[in-house]
C-alpha cells in the first residue's frame, strides 16, 4: 500500500474538523473546518444562536457531536465511528470563555498558574505573561478587585500559560465596554500573534471579524454558508444570506443586458451600472455594493452615468460612530458610508442632489433565480 | 439533667453528620450534574422525609430492618444482634431522615455554581477529581457547611424516627428528645424542662452560625 508522504504531511500540521451536531429539540448544526498550523484567525461569524459556540465547543471537547471526525495536528480528537472522544484535559487547547471564567476564589497569579504543573517554569513564565499582558503589580489582587479589561487580559494569559497547541475564543470582547473595545481589537491579535499557534474566534460583531481575521467562516441556522478570506467573504459574498449577515449595504435586484470585454452592463431600478461579469451565463442577478466603495460628489457631474457616476438625491443621513450612512436615491436605493469631516466637508443635507461614484470592480454580482 | 442521653444524642448526631457528609455530597453532585431523565425520582425520594411524618418513616423502617425482613436476616446473622432497639438501628433512621437536610443545601450549593468555571479548569488540563477539589469544593463550602450544621441541628432534635425504631432504652436509644418525652410522661417537669432549655439555646446558637455562615459566601 502506498501513501502519499506529503498527504500525511499536511494532515500533521492542520486540524481538520467535519462534524454534526445535534440537539434533542431539532437543531442540528454541521461544521466543516481545516486550520492550518502556525498563527492565524479563523473566525467563526454570524448572528446569535447560529451555532458558533457549540462549533467551538465541539472542538474544545466540552460537548459530543453525534457524527464526523475532528483530527488535530496529528491526532485524532474525535471520530464517531471508532468512537474516539478525548477530553478537553487531553486535547491541549485554551478556551476563552465569553465572561472569562476566572476563579474568584483565586489570585491574579493563581489564576494564570492554575493549569501549569511543572512550578518552576511557571514562576519564570508568569512574570513574562505578567509583563506580555499589562498585569504586574495584579498578582495578588482577586478578579473581583480588578477591571474588566484587566480580567480578559487575566482571562488570556491563563488560557496562554499552558503553550496550547490551539486556542479558541469566545467572544473575546463582548464583555467589554465599547471605547475598550475599539482599543482592544487590534491590541488583541498582536498580541496573540506572538504565541504562534492557530486561533478560532467565534464573535457577532463584523467589526471584530473583519479586524481580528484572516479567515472568516460564515455560520447561520448551524450551517456554514461560506468560508474564506476577510476579502473573498466580505466583498465577495455567495448569495444573499453572507451578504446579508456580513452586512453588504445595498443589496439590489439587477439584469445583466450585455457583457463586452468581461465588464456587465447591469440594469438596476431606474438606472444602468457597469460591473466586472460574473461567471457563466447569468441574466438575472442581485447586485451588492459596500458603503465605503461609494464616493460622494457635490451637484451632478454631467451625463457621464455610463461610467458608474450615478446622479442622485440623499434621502437620508444617519451617523454611526466615526462614519456617517447616507441613504441615496439613485434610480435604485443606494447606501453610503462617508467619514465625518467628508460630510461636513461636503455639506451634505437631505434633499441634495448628489453623484455617487463608483469603480466596477467594487459592485458584486451574485446570480438569483 | 440526663447526662447519659446527652452524650447519646451528640453520638448520634455526630455519626449522622459524618455518614451524611460521605454519602450526600456525591449524591448532591450527581444530581447537580447528571442529565438522567429519571433523576426526578432519586430527588423525590430523597426529600420524601421531609414532607413524611417521622412516625410513618419510622414505622416503615422498622418494618424493613425487623427479624422478618432481609435485611434485618442478613444483619442479624452477620452481627449477631438485630437493629432495630440498637444504636445502630436509630442511627440508620437518622442518616435516612436527615437525607433531605443535608442533600438539599450541598445541591443548592453545586446547582448555583458556574458551570463555566469548572470547563475552564477541565481547559486547563485539570482532571475532574482535581476540578471538584480546587474549584468546586472551595466555592461551595459555606454551602456544604450549612447543610451540614442543619443535618446535626435536625439529628439532635430528632424524636419520631428514634422512638418508632429504638423505643427508650437509656444509654442505647434514649436521646434527649425521649428523654424529654418520658419526664413529661412521668409529670417529671422540672427535669423535662431542663433538657428542653438546653436544647432550645443549642437551636438558637446554629440557626446564628448558619446564617454567618451563609452570609459568609464566596470570599471576596
Amino acid at each position: 500500500m502506498t501513501s502519499d508522504p506529503n498527504a500525511a504531511d499536511t494532515a500533521d500540521h492542520q486540524l481538520l474538523a467535519r462534524f454534526e451536531k445535534r440537539y434533542p429539540r431539532g437543531a442540528t448544526i454541521t461544521a466543516e473546518l481545516q486550520i492550518p498550523a502556525g498563527f492565524s484567525v479563523t473566525t467563526l461569524f454570524g448572528p446569535s444562536g447560529c451555532g458558533k459556540t457549540t462549533v467551538l465547543r465541539c472542538l474544545a471537547g466540552l460537548e459530543r457531536p453525534e457524527h464526523g471526525v475532528i483530527s488535530a495536528y496529528g491526532s485524532d480528537w474525535f471520530d464517531a465511528r471508532r468512537g474516539i472522544n478525548l477530553s478537553p484535559q487531553q486535547r491541549d487547547i485554551g478556551f476563552l470563555f465569553q465572561d472569562y471564567a476566572l476563579f474568584p476564589h483565586l489570585t491574579v497569579a493563581e489564576n494564570i498558574r492554575f493549569g501549569i504543573r511543572d512550578h518552576q517554569r511557571a514562576a519564570a513564565f508568569l512574570n513574562e505573561l505578567l509583563g506580555l499582558f499589562e498585569l504586574s503589580g495584579l498578582e495578588h489582587r482577586r478578579p473581583r478587585q480588578i477591571s474588566g479589561g484587566q480580567q480578559q487580559r487575566v482571562a488570556l494569559a491563563r488560557v496562554l500559560a499552558r503553550r496550547p497547541k490551539l486556542l479558541l475564543l469566545d467572544e473575546p470582547l463582548s464583555a467589554l465596554d465599547a471605547t475598550l473595545r475599539e482599543q482592544m481589537r487590534s491590541r488583541l491579535r498582536r498580541q496573540l500573534a506572538q504565541f504562534q499557534i492557530p486561533v478560532v474566534v467565534v464573535t457577532h460583531d463584523r467589526t471584530e471579524a473583519i479586524a481580528l481575521s484572516d479567515r472568516i467562516v460564515v455560520m447561520e441556522s448551524g450551517r456554514i454558508r461560506q468560508s474564506g478570506t476577510v476579502q473573498q467573504v466580505v466583498n465577495r459574498p455567495d448569495n444573499l444570506e453572507v451578504a446579508r449577515i456580513v452586512g453588504v449595504e445595498t443589496v439590489a435586484t439587477g439584469e445583466i443586458l450585455g457583457v463586452d470585454n468581461g465588464l456587465a452592463t447591469v440594469h438596476v431600478g431606474t438606472t444602468q451600472l457597469l460591473a466586472v461579469a460574473p461567471e457563466g451565463t447569468v441574466r438575472l442577478v442581485h447586485v451588492c455594493i459596500r458603503g465605503e466603495d461609494v464616493a460622494l460628489q457635490k451637484g451632478s457631474s454631467g451625463e457621464s452615468s455610463v461610467r458608474n457616476h450615478l446622479p442622485g438625491t440623499i434621502l437620508s443621513l444617519v451617523p454611526e460612530g466615526p462614519l456617517v450612512r447616507v441613504g441615496l436615491d439613485c434610480g435604485f436605493d443606494l447606501t453610503a458610508l462617508v467619514t465625518r469631516p467628508a460630510c461636513e466637508e461636503l455639506h451634505l443635507q437631505v434633499g441634495d442632489r448628489v453623484t455617487a461614484n463608483l469603480k466596477a470592480p467594487a459592485i458584486h454580482l451574485m446570480a438569483r433565480e | 439533667m440526663d447526662w447519659q442521653a446527652l452524650r447519646l444524642t451528640l453520638q448520634l448526631a455526630s455519626c449522622t453528620t459524618a455518614l451524611l457528609f460521605a454519602i450526600g455530597l456525591p449524591l448532591a453532585y450527581w444530581l447537580a450534574t447528571s442529565h438522567w431523565r429519571g433523576k426526578f425520582l432519586v430527588e423525590a425520594v430523597v426529600t420524601l422525609p421531609l414532607v413524611l411524618p417521622p412516625t410513618v418513616l419510622g414505622f416503615y423502617l422498622l418494618l424493613a430492618l425487623g427479624p422478618h425482613s432481609l435485611v434485618g436476616r442478613v444483619y442479624s446473622e452477620t452481627a449477631g444482634s438485630s437493629l432495630p432497639f440498637s444504636f445502630w438501628g436509630i442511627l440508620t433512621g437518622s442518616v435516612i431522615g436527615n437525607l433531605p437536610f443535608a442533600v438539599r443545601p450541598f445541591l443548592a450549593a453545586f446547582a448555583g455554581m458556574d458551570r463555566r468555571l469548572i470547563e475552564a479548569s477541565w481547559c486547563l488540563g485539570v482532571s475532574r477529581a482535581e476540578t471538584f477539589r480546587r474549584v468546586t469544593l472551595p466555592l461551595c463550602w459555606p454551602g456544604i457547611l450549612a447543610g451540614l450544621v442543619l443535618t446535626f441541628a435536625h439529628s439532635v432534635g430528632e424524636f419520631g424516627v428514634v422512638l418508632m425504631l429504638g423505643g427508650n432504652i437509656p444509654g442505647v436509644t434514649r436521646t434527649l428528645s425521649i428523654s424529654i418525652y418520658d419526664n413529661v410522661q412521668a409529670l417529671n417537669y422540672a427535669a423535662a424542662n431542663q433538657t428542653a432549655l438546653v436544647l432550645v439555646v443549642f437551636s438558637f446558637i446554629v440557626l446564628c452560625v448558619t446564617h454567618a455562615l451563609s452570609r459568609r459566601g464566596v470570599p471576596t
